[in-house]
């Protein structure tokens, strides 16, 4: 006998295929929608372990771009405040080159330093996004304090009393004009000098640390992004300062006046080639930190092309599964009709009506 | 030959006929009866007269037995595949980033962006979140599996108590079929039933049936215990656990005392919801648990803090916590997933201070661990050497299943890629024996089964017999008439 088919394979056998296919369809339709894969897991198995990776490695390589942006943001900050330092530097420079030449009235000179004085403290507290930025690791607080505060900054305070200490008189006192050159000279060399060295510096004047920020700028290579209150820029712009502004130069005699002011201009040009180092310090680090940021987004397109490569799917490929899976679904169902149609008891029935 | 014998000879093919059309009617009432075997009258001759001889029940073992196999280890491949798509949900799509794969990158990048402004509470703020989406995604992911082991516990002892029914009818059906072939009744119905038995029992558990003398069938489990033999079930147990934990391994099944599953068992069940079930709570649950705990004890291990002051003191929990705080594991331990936390006097939801962050001295009495002990604000060496951690290789359990020796990060990627890799492989072999089963039981069906055509067309050649014997009665009455009208 031949090998039967039993009428329930018969009439069910298109069963499972219909919902293989509809199940198919169904796949085709999300990953149309969605343009990836319907399910990740079961399609690239233990494979998914380098999608993860480059998803990893793509949100890490965005985090440091992020990251970037803020040191960027940092840097342009710095480098604004320094160019003012810089340019105010230089006004005051052509100030005392000036009275040299001619002397004028010492107290438009006091005034302008004291105006110096206030610029390079305001700046040296600029802040960005509750950084200070010149304040080193201890950018929690402002690195320089007022000058000329109420009640009397330390550093006031300093500079009285290593005045007095030298020369038994207080500033613009009328003891002050008989003060001779070169005590004056030697007392700005030595004892006022001392005032503004390192350490004096952070008593008296500063809370910024002498460690720069440091950052990361990619996966390898971490660099120093700030530059600190603590420069000796910084402290020369500000000795020169106070120097015009505190130590009483209309009240001095001519040949003080003159070590004063000599001895001002000189600081001012070593501190703007100390401020112009800074800015190339900072210039540096913003070219490196942007020069990481384009080879980082670069990475970022070879990782997501790497995503999309194992992710999605092909929309030519999947039009093609459509139509195939879809032709298939059709002639099953066609099939299915024809097959109920097909019955001895049809005939049978015809023929004895 | 008398016309007597030709009317006897009628008269018989008449109730042969009746015989042959009560079998065909109840094949075509058994065609959408699952189990159900047609049936075929034997005839034979007797000297001039016919008679039924018995029903012939189609029968095929090869086909009936590749069709139990095929339907047990298709059970067991679905078991474990559904079981396996509920754990995957602990990983989701790659792109929905909700692994703890994805999470540990989360983390890495809010350190990466909070080293850049550590000055700043919320760039902390949001690696601390991330940290505790992580320790959440990890405690759900703990429960998930825990969950999956109890359901799987929950129905192997639903499978047990079906098996046990099962067994009390397959001896009934058994034993009526045993009388039955003693006192030579008609047992297709018994046979069927019995049939239809084994592949319900099949479903639950793999089995093997030899056939004994006078009808009798004894069942095997497929790695040989007895389950039914000499007309007698055996009992099968299993004491089911209301809530597994972690590293605790489920009751085994026992029939007659002797343990079926798990260690205890001399070959592993091969098929059957009872051997896939049993799988995903002894075997697969327990591995990915063994690497859930193991991703919770990396990350302990890598934002551990170590003693600032030179003291030498051991290291101690840093952003992540555990019941064993202050103490870092010091080993694989069972459950750490369900327990790491974030540290609370970190996390500002806790009323903690985000700055230890980037300060360090995370924990209570914790201030030899301080590495920034002058609070400056840009300080971000310790944000660094945490994202740096992460990266940083470790030793894992090798029970884990994974490469023993990567960072925990490296490890949480493994992980989802042995998981993805098992799903795949049980979907496929899911695909593969659920086929095999559908052919397997279309080609038993084919065997064994009905087809309407053929019985109609039967019915068609008794039909066409019937009215030939009942002619032939017609005729050789016609011919005794005439032949009593003549002698008249």
């Amino acid at each position: 006998m031949l090998a039967a088919v039993s009428s329930t394979t018969f009439y069910s056998s298109l069963r499972d295929p219909i919902q293989r296919l509809q199940r198919q369809l169904n796949i085709i339709e999300q990953e149309t929608a969605s343009g990836r894969r319907a399910d990740i897991g079961v399609d690239l198995g233990a494979g998914v372990s380098s999608d993860i990776a480059l998803r990893s490695q793509l949100d890490a390589t965005n985090a440091l771009i992020d990251a970037n942006k803020t040191v960027i943001a940092g840097l342009n900050g710095s480098d604004a405040a320094l160019s003012s330092l810089s340019s105010a530097a230089g006004a005051f420079r052509q100030q005392l080159i000036q009275a040299q030449t001619s002397p004028g009235s010492p107290t438009a000179l006091e005034q302008a330093a004291a105006s110096v004085l206030s610029q390079l403290q305001s700046l040296m507290n600029t802040s960005v996004g509750g950084r200070f930025l010149f304040g080193g690791q201890n950018s929690g607080v402002a690195p320089l304090s007022d000058y000329s505060a109420t009640p009397t900054s330390a550093a006031k305070s300093a500079t009285a009393s290593a005045f007095q200490a030298a020369f038994g008189v207080a500033q613009n006192s009328t003891g002050a004009t008989a003060i001779a050159g070169p005590a004056m000279q030697s007392f700005l060399d030595n004892q006022f000098a001392a005032l503004f060295d390192s350490a004096n510096w952070k008593a008296n004047w500063s809370n910024a640390s002498d460690s720069p920020v440091t950052n990361r700028i990619d996966a390898t290579t971490t660099i120093a992004t700030s530059v600190t209150a603590n420069d000796s820029g910084v402290r020369q712009l500000a000795q020169a300062a106070v120097m015009i502004s505190d130590l009483g130069l209309s009240s001095l005699g001519s040949d003080a006046q003159k070590a004063v002011t000599g001895t001002a201009l000189r600081l001012v040009g070593q501190s703007t080639a100390n401020i112009t180092d800074m800015q190339t310090q900072i210039g540096v680090a913003t070219s490196q930190t942007n020069n990481a940021i384009s080879s980082l987004t670069a990475q970022t397109t070879y990782l997501q092309t790497g995503i999309d490569g194992m992710e999605t799917v092909d929309p030519a490929q999947l039009a093609m599964q459509l139509t195939a899976v879809s032709t298939q679904l059709q002639s099953a169902y066609s099939l299915t009709a024809q097959i109920s149609q097909l019955s001895l008891l049809k005939y049978i029935s015809t023929a004895s009506a | 030959m008398s016309l007597q014998t030709a009317l006897y000879a009628a008269r018989s093919a008449l109730a042969v006929n009746s015989t042959q059309t009560s079998t065909v009617s109840r094949n075509i009432a058994g065609i959408n009866q699952s189990g159900y075997a047609r049936r075929l009258v034997l005839v034979e001759t007797n000297g001039t007269e016919v008679q039924s001889a018995g029903v012939d029940r189609a029968t095929d073992l090869a086909l009936r037995n590749a069709m139990l196999a095929a339907t047990s280890s298709s059970s067991a491949d679905s078991a474990i595949n559904s079981a396996l798509t509920s754990l995957q949900q602990s990983v989701g799509d790659p792109s929905s980033g909700t692994s703890p794969a994805s999470l540990i990158s989360g983390l890495n990048s809010a350190l990466v962006q909070a080293a850049a402004s550590p000055q700043n509470p919320a760039s902390l703020g949001a690696a601390v979140d991330a940290a505790k989406s992580l320790a959440g995604a990890l405690n759900s992911a703990s429960a998930q599996v825990q969950s999956t082991r109890t359901l799987a516990d929950a129905a192997m002892s639903q499978s047990v108590s079906t098996i046990n029914s099962l067994l009390q009818k397959f001896s009934a059906a058994n034993n009526s079929i045993v009388a039955g072939e003693k006192s030579g009744a008609d047992v297709s119905d018994a046979l069927d039933r019995r049939d239809a038995l084994l592949t319900s029992l099949a479903q639950q558990i793999g089995i093997k049936t030899v056939s004994g003398p006078g009808g009798d069938t004894a069942i095997y489990t497929d790695n040989g215990a007895t389950l039914f033999q000499g007309g007698a079930a055996r009992e099968v147990s299993m004491t089911p656990t209301t809530t597994l934990s972690p590293g605790v391994a489920g009751n085994a099944v026992y029939v007659d005392g002797a343990p079926i599953t798990g260690k205890g068992a001399g070959a592993p069940l091969q098929g059957g919801a009872l051997a896939g079930l049993s799988t995903i709570r002894d075997v697969t649950s327990q591995t990915y648990q063994t690497q859930l705990d193991e991703i919770a004890r990396g990350l302990i291990n890598a934002t551990s803090q170590s003693d600032q002051t030179g003291g030498g003191a051991a290291p101690r929990t840093g952003l992540f916590t555990w019941s064993g705080a202050p103490s870092t594991p010091s080993g694989p331990t069972n459950g750490v997933a369900a327990q790491i936390k974030v540290d609370p006097t970190v996390d500002p939801a806790s009323g903690g201070n985000v700055n230890l962050l980037r300060d360090g001295g995370i924990g209570a009495g914790a201030s030899a661990y301080v590495s920034n002990p002058t609070g400056a604000a840009s300080y971000n060496a310790g944000l660094q050497h945490l994202a740096d951690s992460l990266g940083g290789a470790q030793s894992f359990d090798p029970s884990s299943a994974i490469a023993a020796q990567s960072s925990v990060a490296d490890f949480a990627t493994n992980s989802v890629a042995w998981l993805e890799a098992a799903r795949q492989a049980a979907s496929t072999a899911s695909t593969q024996s659920s086929t095999f089963a559908s052919q397997a039981t279309s080609a038993l069906s084919n065997a064994t089964g009905v087809n309407i055509d053929d019985q109609m067309s039967q019915m068609l050649a008794l039909e066409n017999s019937y009215q030939a014997s009942a002619k032939m009665i017609g005729a050789v009455d016609t011919m005794y008439n005439s032949l009593f009208t003549s002698l008249g």
